[in-house]
């Protein structure tokens, strides 16, 4: 056991080689307590307490602490990460995104709610509804769809009006 | 006096002499009861220890290898085309173009071109087109289709190898062995009926 130690892998990293394809029922598929890498295909539901690395193509939902999309990965399911999700070019997420904070460099169809900031690079496309605390969008990038900006500290009127009228017709 | 004295020491010297004979029984018997292996077990030769476990490179950076990690649970069917490592536990069919190392658990089928069961326990079938190496500390429950094998632990199912079945004094199969050739270890245990044929 002891030679493990020389390699550049931990016991807790798993990583999914390219040529590999995981089909799973309608379980969790994959249950991984550290960091896992996806090079190949994974069909079902994923929960990871480590960072979640795709660079091959997942059909499922994701749990994960944080979540990377790289180059040309394909990802078809709603993400829910804890801390961070970063898309690279190329890559594509049919699926509503939950997320503390957000860094898009790619297409993205669906909804996004993101906790803090959202970043959106010049090759980032976003179709679907977008709720963030900070959004940064650079020169470029596409969005179809509505953007409300709801800061911690901005009070927003509507919500007590409705109250308001709820409490006057009550 | 003197005389007397010179005795007593000659007396003594026996009687160090017959302790240290005892002692050196003493030394004996431990011997000897090492290498009876009441528990084949628990008392591991090293004769029989294989040589392939630690010497191979267990991580290759190649793309196409796939590391299931000590704490990750698959609970699906795995088709891998290259070289699968599983430390943690799978449960589902596995299919494997390359060698399956195992050092975890797996519950099901396993379809592989060789198979190394370090560590754990396979639950269900194994079918390997070339080489089953199955360690010390390791377990299959379920029937196994080799074309050659060798166990230094524990088979509850029936066994069908092509070429060369090696059962090192460790290995305790409970099922049937047909086989093309098999060696046996002093000290394996086989309950079940056993064939050669050619």
């Amino acid at each position: 056991m002891n030679d493990f130690s020389n390699n550049n892998m931990n016991d807790d990293e798993t990583c999914i080689g390219s040529s590999t394809v995981i089909t799973g029922g309608k379980t969790k598929t994959i249950v991984c307590d550290g960091n896992i890498v996806v090079k190949g295909q994974v069909k079902g539901a994923c929960q990871v307490t480590g960072s979640m690395t795709i660079q091959g193509a997942i059909e499922g939902n994701i749990e994960a602490n944080e979540v990377i999309l790289g180059t040309n990965a394909k990802l078809v399911g709603n993400v829910n990460s804890k801390t961070n999700t970063t898309t690279k070019e190329g890559s594509q997420i049919d699926g509503n995104v939950q997320s503390k904070s957000a860094s898009i460099s790619s297409k993205v169809v669906g909804n996004l709610s993101i906790g803090s900031d959202l970043s959106m690079t010049p090759t980032g496309a976003i179709v679907g509804n977008i709720v963030a605390g900070n959004i940064a969008v650079s020169s470029g990038a596409v969005i179809e769809g509505n953007v409300s900006i709801r800061h911690g500290n901005v009070e927003v009127p509507q919500q007590p009006k409705k109250k308001q009228e709820e409490q006057q017709y009550d | 006096m003197s005389e007397r004295f010179e005795k007593d020491e000659d007396i003594n010297d026996i009687v160090t002499d017959m302790a240290s004979f005892d002692e050196e029984e003493e030394v004996a018997v431990p011997l000897f009861q090492n290498a009876k292996i009441e528990v084949p077990f628990q008392t591991p030769s090293f004769e029989s220890q294989p040589t392939y476990s630690f010497n191979t490179p267990v991580y290759p950076t190649d793309d196409e290898c796939t590391v299931i990690g000590a704490s990750t649970i698959i609970d699906g069917d795995i088709v891998c085309g290259g070289n699968i490592y599983i430390k943690g536990q799978v449960k589902g069919k596995l299919t494997v173009a390359g060698v399956a190392n195992i050092y975890g658990s797996v519950e099901g089928d396993i379809e592989a071109n060789e198979v190394i069961l370090h560590e754990g326990t396979i639950t269900g079938n194994v079918v390997c087109k070339t080489d089953l190496t199955v360690s010390l500390n390791a377990q299959i429950i379920g029937d196994v289709v080799a074309k050659n094998a060798s166990f230094d632990a524990n088979l509850k199912g029936n066994i069908k190898t092509f070429s060369e079945l090696r059962l090192s004094s460790t290995a305790v199969i409970t099922g049937d062995i047909v086989t093309g050739n098999i060696s046996v270890a002093n000290g394996a245990v086989i309950n079940g009926q056993l064939s050669i044929k050619r």
